[in-house]
């Protein structure tokens, strides 16, 4: 017993060494589940505070590019108003002439990629901190509970998809963005509906693989890749990006695809969370 | 040693770190962590477990601001423990230095030394921990390279300014 408190004495801090790093790595590995990213620290009011601080003062120099962004938006809108009045007027002139044609909904390659009778509300946030360095990125915006944001609901900017609600305190709320190796997106080729899943590797944010596309598929380079719809968490028709590699093996039954995804996010300032009314509904039958 | 001026300086390269060198990303490749100079300069005298949870207390400030609970808490602890046989192994009489670990206190070349073998030890646990995987081994070990010499560069400089100060 002696010999084993000598023992002990003597190795007490190659002992507290060992304890306090077993601790790290517990964090470490508990941090870094899926559904867990972040949640011990990037929602926390007191970080969340003074990133809110920093974004206030570091905002005026992204000033020139969120300008081009709105002028950009600004424009998309205008667009889609015009679209609507002539589907008003196409639509009087329709009944006028008694056809009875069924149109489809409005939606065009120019118009919003999400659909009014989809049931989606938006709620508009702001990036306030994010990393793109990383295996496992993040990005933290404005909103939290308080606004309506609650875990899983999709994220998309004015170029497509963006990610998905991790955590959420009461002010801000923590993004998993597609640029996380802990993110699978349910994809599809938009020509024809086949569907796969979108995964990203570190490094080259502009660049994510498009995974489970088997060799019968027609793919080429240009196809427009978006999100099939697999999911409460995004509609179908989000842009995604679009395929920038091809290539197949001579044995090989699935191909390597490489996609350039829509979404930029460098410059990525302001983003809509996509709340679906009817969420817990679907959750519940499932 | 004067607590207040450590805890300063401390301050100021949180600061540093967290509002200027974690939003670079140079490459994607170059992320210096020059806050490990706050735990270089440590009394030595201080008990080592003191030394050990002070460095564990500094990375977990820096996970909180990091987002990933673990990691440079992980690299601090073991630098804070190597840094007093570090010292032990290049200075001879061991026993007549106090204070702070300085150049004027241990010379260049042990300095020098010194602050190698700690960057290399913090930056490789945090950037392998951060990657969790050794499928992209050649890409963290270029991370690991690259961010180290700049944050090698960067200590020595901040350590000059404090010398002439």
């Amino acid at each position: 017993m002696h010999n084993l408190l000598q023992l002990i004495v003597r190795y007490s801090n190659f002992l507290l060494l060992l304890g306090l790093e077993v601790v790290a790595f517990v964090f470490v590995v508990h941090g870094n589940k899926y559904q867990q990213v972040a949640a011990t620290g990037a929602a926390n009011v007191v970080t969340g505070s003074i990133q809110l601080a920093h974004d206030n003062i570091t905002s005026y120099f992204h000033l020139r590019v969120d300008n081009a962004q709105l002028l950009e938006e600004n424009a998309r809108l205008n667009a889609e108003i015009l679209e609507l009045q002539n589907g008003q007027t196409r639509q009087r002139y329709d009944n006028d002439t008694l056809t009875t044609r069924n149109r489809e909904p409005l939606s065009s390659q120019e118009a919003p990629y999400i659909r009014a009778d989809l049931d989606y509300s938006f709620i508009p946030a702001r990036v306030i901190a994010f990393s793109d360095d990383r295996h496992h990125n993040y990005l933290t915006l404005n909103k939290g509970a308080r606004d309506g944001v609650t875990p899983d609901m999709g994220v998309i900017g004015k170029d497509g998809i963006v990610g998905v609600v991790q955590s959420v305190s009461t002010h801000f709320s923590v993004v998993a963005p597609v640029i996380h190796e802990g993110i699978f997106i349910s994809a599809m080729i938009r020509k024809n509906d086949y569907m796969a899943t979108l995964h990203w590797h570190a490094p080259g944010i502009r660049h994510a693989a498009l995974e489970d596309v088997a060799r019968h598929v027609d793919v080429q380079l240009g196809d427009t890749i978006v999100t099939s719809g697999m999911s409460a968490i995004f509609p179908a028709d989000v842009p995604v990006g679009v395929v920038s590699a091809v290539s197949l093996g001579e044995g090989d039954s699935y191909y390597d695809i490489d996609v350039a995804l829509a979404t930029d996010f460098k410059s990525l300032r302001t983003v809509h969370i996509l709340n679906y009314a009817h969420r817990n509904e679907l959750d519940s039958i499932q | 040693m004067n607590w207040l001026r450590y805890i300063g300086i401390l301050v100021l390269l949180l600061f540093l770190q967290v509002f200027l060198l974690d939003n670079l990303h140079w490459l994607g490749l170059v992320h210096p962590f020059v806050y490990l100079w706050a735990i270089l300069m440590l009394p030595i005298e201080l008990p080592r477990w003191l030394q050990m949870l002070i460095g564990a207390a500094i990375g977990m400030i820096m996970d909180l601001f990091t987002h990933a609970p673990g990691i440079h808490m992980a690299g601090c602890v073991m630098a804070a423990y190597l840094r007093p046989l570090l010292v032990a192994g290049y200075v001879q009489d061991i026993d007549r230095l106090k204070g702070a670990i300085t150049i004027n206190a241990i010379g260049m070349g042990n300095y020098l030394r010194l602050l190698a073998v700690l960057v290399v030890v913090h930056h490789t646990i945090v950037f392998l921990l951060e990657a969790f995987t050794f499928a992209h081994f050649g890409y963290t070990l270029l991370q690991i390279i690259l961010s180290g010499v700049f944050s090698f560069a960067f200590i020595l400089m901040f350590e000059y300014v404090r010398k002439n100060t």
